[in-house]
């Protein structure tokens, strides 16, 4: 029939007036109110994932793209080579502090968060070579002349020893030497401590030093230094009296302590570790020296060792068709799991987790209503719909599956499967800078199903109930499985991990899965 | 009938896109409910209820597989059918097959006004105004109304020949019908 000559057709399309009490600001809140209320936990998810891989994406970036080693050719062809008998050495005045020093306005705020991360001081030093505030630094770097002025605000006139020490890098692998993120453990053969030449290149820069002999631990030091000129952008105290402040583009290490014995008795025993070059002849806007590549087969390269506990949220997605949980009219599941784990890391880079998880699968059921569903009982079903329109839940009802079933189009029911899951990973870690690392691991996984709450259609197109289904059903399972994170450490405490798990089924009958994963990581 | 400027308002989940498509498809929606309802409440309950559904789900309308207010005809027509589901109207409609099929074709030629088309609506049974209505004016067909009513296809066919059966009786001796020459 033609509509347009159709006047039943045409029908509603001729103008009326509506009745009173039909206008929208009459209308507006009824029909607000019906509507559904947003997936709130779904939205929260995809904004958690989302930013996660937005900070990993950004931290990616940046390491593939900073002008990390520009320049360091020039540097390391200047250098003299490494002189296999030199110590550190040489006598110096230094003007010792009484009190703790004011140290933190000079500090970043990376260093600020070291600095709360590890045992303070009991209180009496900070040594700065007075000469390095006066004299080395240029007007180029008079920001960093100021900020480090107001560190010596307590220096005292009185003079005690101070050491230079020189670290040569020309002729061997800078990198080497580093000792990956937040280790200040590792120390490098004395013999690559060596007097050395001036550099003249902008360098900015760390190192740590390490002690090890000494209850007076230099653990790092922090230079900035801008072409020809040398300063001091902030200063690393262990916990006890001892500073070291760094002088040249890592060349030299300048040493001083107030408490001028305890550093004269021992000083042969120091040396010096990760030295890490972050920018040369350029200046970035935001330094990350921590971020800077090392190279990633040096055995002495090492990750935070001890135990650790995090939590994770996981989002899978299935990359296998046969599964226990698939079946006619289901769309496509997800899985969103949580988990909390232990993990023991060795310093050898290896290490083991246990992990439990709780997922929570879903699908969502529908048929059209060219389905015919009948039942082969006369047991009573609770049955939720929800309108595939908006997918909200609009009725329940008790449904006779015997009977014909009267229902809207495009019925919907949720598919919910509940798993338990416990894990057990071996790892292994692999550093990338003093902050990142990679971690692998390769284990397996034992399942339980807890809970199967829903309705389907099974293959002959009968209404059933996903719980009595699976109660007598298998509800074990089992899987191998393999994770990567990218690790990035906060602080020596804390770290932010992002990555993938891949989970293949050990049974045809269970599903495997890829999930992108993020959590955060603890120390204790 | 609704401007896309309004469809992408609403899709932004904008207000004044709720009220613009609202003012635009309210005197639609009403004339539809209103067929399928006789009580205002009922109406205006409905109208809400498919209005909610057509904000949260504006998402889905595809313009390439047809004009919006067909798609909003379809949501509102559900709920109607919902609700009338609720109150058990549909008992009535299971009957004896027509044995004869009847001659529907004076209906295209039919010139009713609204007034004349909503008396004879008004005036038709229960039983068969249903089916007439999803049939003739809202272009479902006989495999969809047997969905949506719980009733056999076969049925939905018996329902629309008898209500084309009383139209034809109750138009016969009218001015219309002679009019059109349909006697």
């Amino acid at each position: 029939m033609d509509s347009s000559n159709n006047n039943f057709k045409s029908f509603d399309d001729q103008n009326t007036d509506l009745p009173e009490g039909f206008g929208w600001e009459d209308m507006k809140e009824g029909v607000y109110a019906k509507m559904p209320p947003k997936k709130k936990r779904r939205v929260a998810a995809w904004w958690w994932f989302g930013a996660a891989g937005v900070l990993a994406l950004s931290f990616a970036t940046w390491m593939l793209l900073a002008d990390v080693y520009s320049g360091s050719e020039a540097l390391t062809s200047d250098l003299d080579p490494v002189s296999t008998s030199s110590k550190i050495g040489q006598l110096k005045g230094v003007i010792p502090i009484e009190g703790k020093p004011p140290h933190s306005s000079g500090l970043s705020a990376q260093e600020e968060d070291f600095e709360t991360n590890e045992s303070v001081s009991n209180g009496t030093t900070a040594e700065v070579p007075a000469s390095a505030f006066t004299s080395d630094l240029g007007s180029a770097n008079e920001e960093r002349t100021q900020s480090v002025k107001s560190n010596v605000v307590q220096l005292s006139p009185k003079p005690v020893p101070q050491f230079n020490a020189a670290v040569p890098v020309g002729g061997v692998d800078r990198h080497e030497e580093q000792s990956g993120m937040l280790n200040l453990k590792s120390i490098v053969p004395k013999d690559r401590i060596a007097s050395s030449a001036s550099q003249s290149n902008v360098v900015e820069g760390s190192v740590d030093v390490d002690r090890s002999e000494t209850q007076s631990e230099i653990q790092k030091g922090t230079l900035v230094e801008s072409e020809g000129e040398t300063g001091y952008k902030a200063v690393r105290r262990s916990n006890l009296t001892s500073l070291v402040l760094l002088k040249r583009p890592f060349t030299e290490l300048k040493l001083e302590s107030t408490n001028a014995k305890e550093v004269q008795s021992d000083l042969d025993d120091l040396s010096v570790s990760s030295i890490e070059v972050i920018s040369l002849k350029s200046k970035k806007l935001f330094s990350l020296p921590h971020l800077s590549l090392i190279n990633l087969f040096n055995p002495k390269s090492t990750v935070p060792s001890g135990d650790f506990v995090f939590v994770e949220a996981l989002f899978s997605v299935p990359t296998s068709t046969i599964s226990s949980v698939n079946a006619p009219y289901l769309t496509p599941w997800y899985d969103i799991a949580e988990s909390f784990s232990y993990q023991r890391q060795f310093k050898n880079r290896f290490g083991f987790s246990v992990q439990y998880s709780h997922q929570e699968l879903k699908q969502e059921f529908a048929f059209s209503e060219l389905d015919t569903i009948t039942g082969s009982n006369q047991v009573d079903r609770r049955v939720d719909f929800v309108n595939s329109t908006n997918l909200a839940l609009l009725s329940s009802s008790t449904v006779r599956v015997n009977e014909r079933f009267a229902r809207q189009r495009d019925v919907l029911s949720y598919n919910v499967f509940s798993y338990h899951q416990l894990s057990l990973f071996a790892h292994y870690a692999q550093p990338i800078n003093l902050r990142t690392s990679l971690d692998f691991g390769l284990g397996g996984s034992a399942q339980y199903l807890g809970s199967a709450r829903g309705i389907r259609l099974n293959d002959t197109r009968e209404l059933i109930n996903l719980e009595d289904t699976y109660r007598s059903g298998k509800r074990f399972f089992g899987t191998l499985d393999a994770r990567l994170r990218y690790v990035y450490q906060f602080s020596p405490k804390f770290a932010m991990s992002v990555g993938v798990n891949y989970t293949q089924a050990l049974r045809g009958t269970h599903h495997s899965s890829m999930s992108l994963a993020t959590g955060v990581r603890w120390k204790f | 009938m609704i401007d896309p400027h309004v469809i992408q308002l609403c899709l932004a989940g904008n207000p004044q896109g709720h009220e613009l498509l609202y003012k635009g498809s309210a005197p639609y929606a009403y004339s539809i409910a209103s067929r399928y309802l006789d009580n205002q409440e009922d109406c205006k309950d409905i109208m809400q209820e498919a209005f909610a559904k057509t904000f949260s789900s504006i998402k889905q309308y595809d313009a390439e597989k047809g004009p919006f207010k067909f798609w909003f005809r379809r949501i509102l027509v559900n709920c109607c059918l919902k609700h009338l589901q609720k109150q058990k109207a549909f008992l009535t409609l299971e009957g004896k097959v027509a044995d004869d099929p009847v001659d529907s074709s004076y209906l295209e030629s039919l010139q009713l006004s609204r007034v004349e088309i909503k008396k004879l609506l008004e005036e038709m049974p229960d039983r068969y105004r249903l089916v007439f209505m999803l049939s003739v004016m809202d272009e479902y067909n006989h495999q969809e109304i047997a969905e949506q009513l719980n009733i056999s296809p076969e049925t939905s066919r018996s329902q629309l020949t008898r209500a084309k059966q009383w139209l034809r009786k109750h138009l016969e001796g009218s001015k219309k019908w002679e009019q059109y020459g349909l006697l």
